[in-house]
């Protein structure tokens, strides 16, 4: 696998890059939506909070200065003399009577704008501080005690209205209070340190009331769009607007009290949330390209590294894998040869052993036939003395034609003894022992006699054998013909070769025992090895005894061992008695 | 037949030692064409046995023989006889067998299977070789023997003699000069049978008719000898 080139791994490598690039941005993207939204969430808790907290703070305060002033009031009218100077409408009177409660009154709260006394209907008697209006309009409409914000004149005033009463509890006139609504500025900023205003807009151009620290002053705000939680923009400074709606007395005068909270620090938070997740944004993204592109580099660089590596070791792989191949090739080649060689061997060997056995049948056949062969010339000779002598009558003639033809037939029968030998017993057989011995005899008897050996069966144990009975017959005739081959060799005058068949110790034995004085090999196993012969070379192959070895002990299961005893070798061969 | 030399065997005793049957039998029938007398024995210790008994002029004996074998055989009848032609039939040909031959000093060594020429061949030079390669042999006074044909001739006149005189008479001339026991011819002219002296000296009476006087003296006692 190689990288094609390095620009294709840089386009993948930019891609990948502006992938995650991407993925980071709507990451922190939605990471800052969901913090904005937090902040502004409880920024707007915290406002609607705080709206109900300023709700409450007027409400009580609304209440508190209620009670207070119409408490005044009444106290002021329950004081000594009120009640009859307003009876007498003597307006001196109580100018004169309450100049020391406005004293004190006017230094508790400098709101309080003016100390009014009215008569039953409701015009003014007299009055401290700011002039009030002449006349209490609404005085005959409204439930008494009173309190309410009104506006008249041009102005718009929180009154507090107790009234005064006769004996006979009739109304004799009215202690009004008249406080600026700043007092309820003051009193929120005071408590909760949020600007307000009010806004009364049935005026013909709408009031606006606002609190400032050392000179209340009301400035007009242009704007006339305050809905309740929509931010506002003033003098550089955001607020968030509530909205309480205030009862006057009448229709006319509903109005609006506006608390302007000042979110300026909220926003700020904001917008310091916005750039720190913008500025953590951009040195994310700036650390992410640079891991990325440093990382892409070390990785591709790696990558490239590994690749030419593993390039270097695929191509060394490959070499090696040719040349493994080749070895392998090789490797195969040479075992195919050698077994070849060595099935060529034993094919070899095989067929020296049978071309072996084959010369040794057809010396046992030459023995076999030598002598009626010989008895044939001596009937020819003799029907050609007699013919000569003219002595061959018929009778003569007829006789030795007969014994010519038994001769014949005897011969015939050797021929195909022979051949049997040869072409039967390809299949394992259970076989009594007689008859293998049987056949050596048959066979080996003429070959044995005509070198004067003495050859003795003994078949102690009848036992039965599951062979291949040619392949023991073989075997038999191969030891047989060795021992043969030997007396004749070493031309031991009386030569004897003793075949015998016996069972002991749940083994059945087969010995071949000569005279011929032993194996002289030492050790005397090798004389099984293949090649290996004793005789004169004209004799022996060396084949024999090795094959006979093979047969007896790959084919047929058995064993073959060999020992000289103090006449000669002592060839045994031993079966497993399976019973 | 004619001048045939076999026919110096016509008046021979042949003993023949093969220990197959068959072999034994044909080749008994044909000798007997040839010889006077022919004893066939199995094996070589019969042979031997026989060559202790009686007295026999050629020996035809097979090698491979039960018991014992024919070179052995011949060894031992060697001991004895120096002389006596023999024939050895055999299947082997191994130089072994030659050499042993050899020193047995075998008149011929037939190889199995041999054939009617091989055999007459073989039997010529034992029919030679017992008159000494000579056919016609001169005795004293001009008398000449024809071992072939068993005839004397003296003077233009031709004397066939019987079986029992050419025997004796060519017993004599083997061995000429040499004092012969009345034992010996007796042995020799009737095997084991123990003849009258009487017997003896009347077929030497009658040989003597036909050879001339000259030739066979008495020896007081002992025999007779024959001077050539």
């Amino acid at each position: 696998m190689n990288f094609k080139s390095l620009s294709h791994s840089v386009s993948v490598k930019t891609k990948t890059i502006v992938l995650v690039l991407i993925v980071i941005v709507i990451l922190s993207a939605i990471f800052f939506l969901i913090r904005y939204n937090d902040i502004k969430n409880v920024a707007k808790s915290n406002q609607l909070s705080e709206l109900k907290r300023v709700t409450v703070v007027y409400q009580e305060t609304l209440k508190r200065i209620r009670k207070f002033y119409i408490t005044r009031g009444y106290a002021n009218i329950n004081s000594y003399g009120i009640r009859e100077a307003f009876e007498r409408s003597d307006f001196m009177a109580l100018h004169t009577l309450s100049l020391p409660r406005w004293k004190v009154i006017t230094k508790e709260n400098r709101f309080l704008t003016s100390f009014c006394f009215y008569d039953r209907k409701g015009k003014l008697l007299t009055y401290f501080g700011q002039k009030p209006q002449e006349k209490l309009s609404y005085v005959d409409t409204v439930k008494k005690p009173y309190d309410g914000f009104w506006y008249a004149g041009g102005r718009f005033r929180y009154h507090t209205v107790s009234e005064a009463r006769d004996g006979n509890n009739r109304i004799v006139g009215y202690v009004v209070f008249v406080i600026d609504p700043r007092y309820f500025l003051e009193q929120i900023h005071k408590i909760m340190d949020i600007d307000a205003y009010i806004y009364y807009e049935h005026s013909k151009k709408p009031l606006l009331f606002s609190m400032d620290k050392d000179s209340p002053i009301v400035r007009v705000i242009s704007q006339d769009n305050f809905s309740s939680l929509k931010e506002v923009a003033l003098d550089g400074r955001v607020f968030v607007p509530y909205t309480i709606v205030g009862k006057g007395l009448g229709k006319n005068n509903d109005f609006k009290i506006i608390f302007l909270q000042d979110i300026t620090h909220w926003k700020e938070i904001v917008d310091k949330a916005i750039l720190q997740s913008i500025i953590v944004m951009v040195l994310l993204i700036l650390i992410t390209m640079l891991v990325m592109n440093y990382g892409f580099d070390i990785i591709l660089h790696q990558l490239d590294e590994l690749n030419a590596k593993l390039m270097h070791s695929q191509s060394e792989l490959q070499a090696i894998n040719k040349d493994l191949q080749k070895r392998v090739q090789q490797e195969i080649e040479l075992k195919l040869k050698k077994e070849r060689e060595a099935n060529e061997k034993e094919r070899i060997l095989v067929h020296q052993s049978k071309l072996a056995s084959m010369g040794e049948m057809i010396g046992n056949i030459a023995h076999q036939w030598r002598q009626p062969l010989t008895e044939l010339s001596s009937i020819l000779i003799n029907m050609e003395m007699f013919f000569d002598r003219g002595k061959l009558t018929k009778e003569r003639l007829q006789t030795r034609i007969e014994d010519a033809d038994m001769q014949i037939k005897f011969m015939s029968r050797t021929i195909d003894d022979f051949r049997n030998f040869f072409s039967s017993g390809k299949q394992k057989e259970s076989l009594s022992i007689s008859v293998p011995f049987g056949k050596v005899e048959k066979l080996m008897r003429a070959s044995l006699k005509n070198n004067g050996i003495t050859f003795c069966l003994d078949i102690q144990d009848d036992f039965v054998l599951f062979v291949y009975p040619n392949e023991i017959t073989q075997a038999l005739l191969n030891l047989v013909s060795n021992a043969k081959d030997i007396l004749v060799e070493r031309s031991v005058g009386t030569g004897k070769i003793s075949l015998k068949a016996y069972s002991e110790k749940g083994k059945n034995i087969i010995e071949v025992r000569d005279n011929a004085g032993g194996v002289e090999t030492d050790p005397i196993e090798r004389i099984f090895e293949p090649y290996f012969s004793t005789k004169h070379a004209t004799s022996g192959t060396g084949i024999g005894l090795y094959m006979t070895k093979i047969i007896i002990e790959k084919n047929n299961a058995g064993m073959i061992v060999v020992h000289n005893d103090e006449e000669g070798a002592v060839f045994q061969i031993i079966f497993p008695n399976k019973e | 037949m004619g001048t045939d030399v076999l026919d110096i065997l016509a008046n021979k005793k042949v003993l023949y030692a093969e220990d197959e049957k068959g072999i034994r039998k044909h080749i008994s029938e044909v000798l007997e064409l040839f010889f006077d007398t022919v004893v066939s024995v199995e094996d070589g210790l019969e042979a031997t046995y026989e060559m202790d008994v009686n007295r026999y002029d050629v020996l035809m004996f097979d090698i491979c023989m039960p018991h014992l074998d024919g070179l052995s055989a011949i060894k031992k009848i060697r001991e004895k006889d120096k002389k006596i032609p023999i024939i050895i039939l055999s299947a082997h040909a191994e130089k072994e067998y030659l050499w042993k031959a050899v020193e047995l000093k075998i008149s011929k060594y037939l190889v199995k299977p041999y054939d009617t020429y091989d055999l007459k061949e073989a039997l010529k030079i034992v029919a030679l070789e017992l008159v000494d390669n000579h056919l016609e042999i001169p005795l004293k006074d001009g008398y000449v023997y024809n071992p072939v044909k068993k005839v004397v001739h003296h003077e233009q006149e031709e004397k066939q003699l019987t079986l029992k005189e050419s025997r004796l008479l060519e017993y004599f001339i083997t061995r000429a000069n040499q004092s012969i026991s009345f034992d010996e011819i007796g042995a020799y002219l009737w095997d084991s049978e123990i003849p009258q002296k009487e017997a003896i000296k009347s077929v030497i009476k009658e040989l003597r008719k036909k050879i001339g006087k000259a030739c066979i003296t008495n020896i007081y006692g002992i025999g007779y000898l024959l001077e050539l």
